[in-house]
């Protein structure tokens, strides 16, 4: 393998790590808001419990999750020197408003969710987990904006150097690949903190839990944000094909216009493999299929009568079975996007090989790229043994010596 | 913006180095306890400098985490430690995670150090007495910082504070700055000078609401 190759092969790798709790985070805290905000109205102790319990869990996810996100950033620094060379001038711009405006508010907000427990009005801290799921939608906003930019680039121009000059800033909120990028994340994460909590809760339904009450509620909530978000997130995806299909031949366009694009590409960057690698058709395949799959959730929703759903039993089994399906589902889903892109960082204007921070040894690539998927592995491991503790635990009270009542 | 950038890895550096000052300097659970609410939004100020970094100053960004990379990994590597333990010590303090916050936090400080250090000194990385000073220097530092804190030697804490932002500034003039295009500057300027005051106003109430003993320290032996 070249240098190249395990470069690439560590970012997908981050990525696709980074995602999976990207996914849940954003999937609970939307949860969350809803449960959260039938606490104020109903002032229901019924729904304090729900929050505490599902709130721990997206709390373990978020702390194990940042790390990956750290990791991710560093490497546009490490490995794509190129990035910041010749794209500095405008993809810069949004990781920058994202990190600022978006996480560093959200982790604000958070600490006072977290530790204002009991000590805050309701309204104020029911108005922060609302605070909390806005900035985090927002850092989808700004971090497909910018990969937006690396599937098409628009609103610059290029200097003799090389380097890139933004003239409209706006042109990357109407880029034909963001804008139903945004929804389609938006409603993956949905659909897959909707499966997690239908899942967790038929796990303790199975076991003939004394809280019936606690996860025939959660159960019912998660079916139906499940089924709402798949819904949402297959239209989402399919609004995708044209738009993309035009500005990404490569990618999804027809087979005329994958020619006549391999041959630009040719005549402008040499020969080299300019279709979209075996990985990415793959991949778009079995996301389809999961997603078609996942959208049977929806039959169960008649089977909230009279509880059969619970009664019956093999809808919980295959709703516990389906748990790791979004996330899969997910991870096939960058597969067709980042992969369509290749051999491009920015399609049709900064092939890889110049992206790449010139020099650097195969073996020191390669120990960074162990050393690193060895951390991202403990850190996925841990959270999922942890939440899956937490999740098996039930709603407990917290411990004497809890730091917050979310516990 | 440079002032602005300034302020972040200052911050990040005053703040977080108080996570690893009181990580390493805590004599039980109770202690750490007291930067539990805290812990969250100060190593995030390192994440809002990097973004900067990278928004306003990319060719800079690439440099340094080019060049400085191995001081940068243990960094980075102690302060993920530092952010899981805290974050998971919020539902049972003491036992292992309280372990591994002491690790990362010691590695994060020398981390931290060798970096400054080796920014200051310039070229590429090399591991001379200088880096080593500064590395072992931030380390001690920062342990007279979170002991500050904890023992609220308030006026010990201002002198510490002060060589701190001293530090930080003084690896930051070795550094040339070379800005991204002004179109671009344009666009991020801002949204940073309007979303800074807020940060620091929130995080201010975040102190403020806070800075009484947790209840939980109360019932703690001393």
């Amino acid at each position: 393998m070249s240098v190249l190759d395990i470069a690439r092969l560590q970012f997908a790798t981050t990525t696709i790590f980074h995602f999976l709790f990207v996914l849940l985070t954003l999937g609970l805290v939307t949860l969350l808001v809803v449960l959260q905000t039938a606490w104020l109205i109903t002032r229901k102790p019924a729904y304090e419990r729900q929050v505490r319990f599902w709130g721990r869990l997206y709390v373990i996810n978020y702390f194990l999750g940042i790390a990956t996100g750290i990791v991710l950033e560093l490497q546009f620094g490490l490995n794509w020197s190129g990035l910041s060379h010749y794209l500095g001038n405008i993809f810069g711009a949004p990781l920058a408003m994202e990190t600022i405006l978006a996480f560093f508010l959200e982790s604000t907000f958070l600490a006072l969710w977290i530790f204002g427990w009991g000590r805050l009005n309701r309204f104020v801290h029911t108005a922060l987990i609302w605070l909390i799921a806005a900035t985090a939608y927002l850092s989808v906003f700004w971090v497909l904006a910018s990969n937006s930019f690396l599937q098409h680039p628009v609103g610059y121009t290029r200097s003799a150097d090389g380097v890139l000059h933004l003239t409209d800033f706006g042109a990357l909120f109407t880029n034909p690949t963001f804008v139903m990028a945004v929804p389609h994340v938006v409603f993956a994460a949905i659909t897959t903190g909707g499966f997690v909590m239908a899942g967790i809760s038929s796990w303790h339904l199975l076991r003939r839990t004394r809280e019936l009450e606690f996860f025939r509620k959660s159960l019912r909530l998660g079916v139906v944000t499940a089924f709402v978000g798949i819904v949402m997130t297959i239209g989402a995806g399919f609004a995708q094909f044209k738009p993309v299909g035009e500005v990404q031949p490569t990618k999804l366009g027809d087979d005329h216009a994958k020619a006549a694009a391999v041959a630009d590409f040719t005549h402008r960057f040499g020969p080299g493999h300019y279709q979209m690698p075996t990985y990415g058709s793959v991949g778009l395949g079995f996301m389809i299929l999961i997603a078609f799959g996942l959208f049977f959730v929806g039959a169960l929703i008649p089977l909230f009568f009279r509880d059969w759903i619970i009664r019956l039993k093999f809808p919980l089994v295959l709703l516990l079975l389906a748990i790791p399906l979004p996330f899969l589902a997910a991870i096939f889903g960058w597969l067709v996007r980042e992969g369509g892109r290749q051999p491009f960082a920015a399609y049709g204007v900064l092939p890889l090989d110049q992206a790449i921070t010139p020099g650097g040894s195969t073996g020191s690539m390669l120990t960074s790229y162990l050393i690193f998927t060895a951390v991202l592995v403990a850190l996925a491991v841990t959270d999922w043994v942890l939440i899956a503790r937490a999740a098996h635990r039930g709603p407990v009270e917290p411990t004497p010596d809890a730091l917050t009542a979310l516990a | 913006m440079l002032i602005v950038l300034a302020v972040m890895f200052t911050g990040y550096f005053l703040l977080g180095g108080l996570d690893y000052g009181v990580g390493i300097m805590a004599r039980d659970r109770a202690e750490m306890n007291r930067v539990a609410p805290f812990f969250l939004g100060n190593e995030v100020w390192l994440v809002a400098a990097a973004g900067l970094l990278f928004g306003a100053y990319p060719w800079n960004e690439g440099e340094l985490l080019g060049a400085y990379r191995v001081p940068v990994w243990f960094a980075l590597g102690g302060a993920v430690l530092v952010v899981a333990a805290y974050g998971l010590r919020i539902f049972k303090p003491g036992g292992a995670l309280d372990g591994v916050a002491r690790v990362g936090a010691v590695v994060a400080a020398l981390g931290w150090g060798a970096f400054l250090g080796a920014v200051w000194q310039g070229g590429e990385f090399r591991l001379t007495p200088l880096v080593m000073a500064s590395s072992v220097g931030l380390l001690a530092l920062l342990c007279a910082h979170g002991w500050a804190f904890l023992r609220r030697r308030w006026l010990l804490l201002a002198a510490t504070s002060m060589t701190v932002v001293a530090a930080v500034l003084l690896a930051g003039s070795a550094v040339t700055w070379h800005a991204a295009d002004r179109e671009s500057v344009a666009v991020i300027a801002p949204v940073v000078m309007v979303a800074l005051p807020v940060l620091i106003a929130v995080q201010a109430v975040t102190w403020w609401l806070f800075r009484t003993r947790h209840p939980s320290e109360a019932k703690q032996p001393v």
